[in-house]
């Protein structure tokens, strides 16, 4: 087990409760967020080393603005985001592509939600690792 | 901006169909003078006259009415009337402004949204519905913040697949101007496909065919042979049960052969399941194996140690690989040391599953390479190949959301990887 905090934020009760379980297996600290509001302010509260964010909150593209507003602003800057989205997979939109474009995604990594919770949490796991040992580099 | 161009071209409109009313009206005014006159003419007793005067204005009028009526029916032809210009196009147009507002929506696009343009215009694209809704707010979002001037997107659509196409307005300047959707209904299209696969099908059966003849007949013989041993030796009981197994076997293997046939010539795609890839690999490897008694190719495997499980038709995905495993074949028949490699690798970065089709042949020229998943192109000898498997097997792999790629393998011969999405994988022997 990592020790390390993250935090999921997800609309999708019975999705975030399943991924809540394989992140616990693989992160110290595990919080999670139904809404924008809730996840803002456990970010205010907690520091944390990744944030696992949907692409599509309450039914909007929230996610591409939350991005670009936490990588935005000094506070969350250096936290890692890994975005949760089935709009690839879904619309065929080929979103992973803009993860390089820094004024749209400027997110650390991206993966299909319909992978499942257990992958993703591995890949939580790893860009976390990734960014630990850059860090240490 | 779009609401101003929109109120000109009707007003437009107007202009001309009032027009076209005041042309007839005047033919009318001119048929009314002359009948008057000829009632003059007639009066006065000056029969030649009145018929002389009757007979030019009446044509007269006769034309002016066919021309005005010849003008409409032109105008009409090119654009109908109430609706937009381009109503007759299969082809959806919605355009969005700067505040993410619908604009203009062509009649085909009110078909795949399920909203007629009376609902859209002026509504903000997140205030209706439909399931077009998220899309258009990711393009709107990517467009506006993004580098990229389109964002394409491909899913259903009102029980259809469709291709949308979301590009920038403007002429490329920093301020965002809104955006254009063009939406494309992918299965009219691939009607033509459709019949395509089936053509290329047939000719890859065609082509099988002969092997399979040889397939049947090898334990078909040995079959024969048994049963005419039995019948010679008949009441020799250690004969027959000596001899009756080998017809057993010989009639299994056959009925293998001819199952495996069907599977291949099922002609609609079957649905969509999770497949541990690798069984799908080895079935694939096994079926074309007698061609490496023919060709002198041998062919070898080497498959992850995880069984890697896809979301796919079977028969699509066995498709692709029966065929980039015959093109590797064909490309390295009758070479000394000929060999095939198939492999499958995890990418666990991107969350997919490569399977490689790997022949020390000569390779695909890289002049070509860009052009080799065009229908109809081949590098076979004329009448060897329909130049159709490639691209119908890189239309497979896109329905799967996956790819196929060229490149050369270290030997110079030609490497074929196809790209799935990965669902699961399972470590050791685990069922899926």
């Amino acid at each position: 087990m990592l020790k390390a905090s993250v935090i999921a934020i997800d609309d999708d009760a019975d999705f975030l409760a399943t991924l809540k379980h394989y992140l616990d297996m693989n992160f110290e600290t595990v919080d999670t967020a139904m809404n924008e509001k809730d996840g803002r302010a456990l970010l205010e509260r907690n520091r944390y080393d990744l944030i696992l964010l949907d692409l599509v909150i309450d039914g909007r593209p929230a996610g591409l603005r939350i991005c670009r507003e936490l990588k935005g602003d000094a506070r969350w800057r250096d936290i890692g985001i890994l975005i949760v989205s089935v709009a690839d997979v879904e619309y065929g939109m080929g979103l992973k592509s803009y993860l390089g474009d820094e004024g749209c995604l400027p997110a650390d990594d991206f993966i299909d939600k319909l992978i499942g919770p257990e992958e993703i949490a591995k890949r939580a796991r790893r860009v976390v690792e990734r960014a630990a040992s850059g860090t240490e580099g | 901006m779009e609401s101003d161009r929109r109120r000109r071209k009707v007003e437009g409109r107007a202009a001309v169909i009032a027009g076209r009313k005041r042309l007839v009206a005047a033919a009318g005014v001119l048929s009314a003078a002359a009948a008057a006159l000829a009632a003059g003419a007639l009066a006065g007793g000056r029969i030649a006259l009145w018929v002389g005067v009757t007979a030019g204005a009446a044509l007269v009028g006769f034309l002016l009415a066919l021309l005005a009526v010849w003008a409409h029916a032109k105008r009409r032809r090119g654009a109908p009337w109430p609706g937009g210009p381009d109503d007759h196009l299969t082809t959806g147009l919605v355009f969005v402004d700067a505040r993410d507002r619908y604009g203009y929506v062509n009649g085909s696009a009110e078909r795949f949204l399920g909203h007629r343009r009376e609902e859209l215009t002026g509504r903000g694209i997140d205030e209706v519905t439909h399931a077009m809704r998220m899309p258009l707010l990711v393009a709107a979002d990517v467009l506006r913040h993004g580098k990229r001037p389109a964002v394409t997107a491909r899913f259903p659509l009102n029980g259809r697949t469709v291709a949308v196409e979301f590009s920038r307005n403007g002429a490329g300047g920093d301020g965002y101007e809104g955006f254009a959707a063009v939406i494309r209904d992918m299965d009219e299209r691939c009607e033509f496909c459709g019949h395509m696969v089936r053509v290329e099908r047939m000719t890859v059966l065609g082509e099988l065919a002969a092997a399979m003849a040889h397939e049947i007949n090898s334990p078909l013989s040995g079959v024969m042979e048994s049963v005419r041993i039995i019948r010679k030796n008949s009441g020799n009981w250690e004969k027959t049960e000596k001899f009756l197994p080998l017809v057993q076997q010989g009639l299994e293997q056959i009925e293998a052969t001819v199952r495996q046939m069907l599977k291949f010539a099922t002609p609609h795609e079957p649905p969509r399941a999770r497949l541990v890839l690798e069984d799908v690999i080895k079935q694939c490897v096994e079926f074309l194996g007698y061609r490496q008694s023919e060709t002198g190719v041998e062919i070898q495997t080497a498959l992850t140690t995880e069984r890697t499980i896809v979301m796919a038709s079977e028969h699509a995905i066995g498709q692709v690989l029966i065929n980039l495993i015959n093109n590797a074949f064909d490309a390295t028949a009758g070479r000394q040391g000929g060999l095939i490699i198939v492999r499958s690798e995890l990418l666990p970065e991107s969350g997919e599953v490569m399977v490689q089709v790997i022949d020390n042949g000569p390779g695909v020229p890289a002049q070509v390479r860009s052009r080799i998943f065009e229908p109809f192109f081949t590098t076979k000898a004329s009448g060897s190949g329909t130049g159709l498997g490639l691209s119908i097997s890189a239309r497979i792999a896109a329905r799967h959301r996956g790819r196929i790629m060229v490149s050369e393998s270290d030997s110079g011969g030609a490497v074929f990887s196809l790209v799935l999405p990965l669902v699961g994988r399972h470590s050791g022997e685990e069922n899926a």
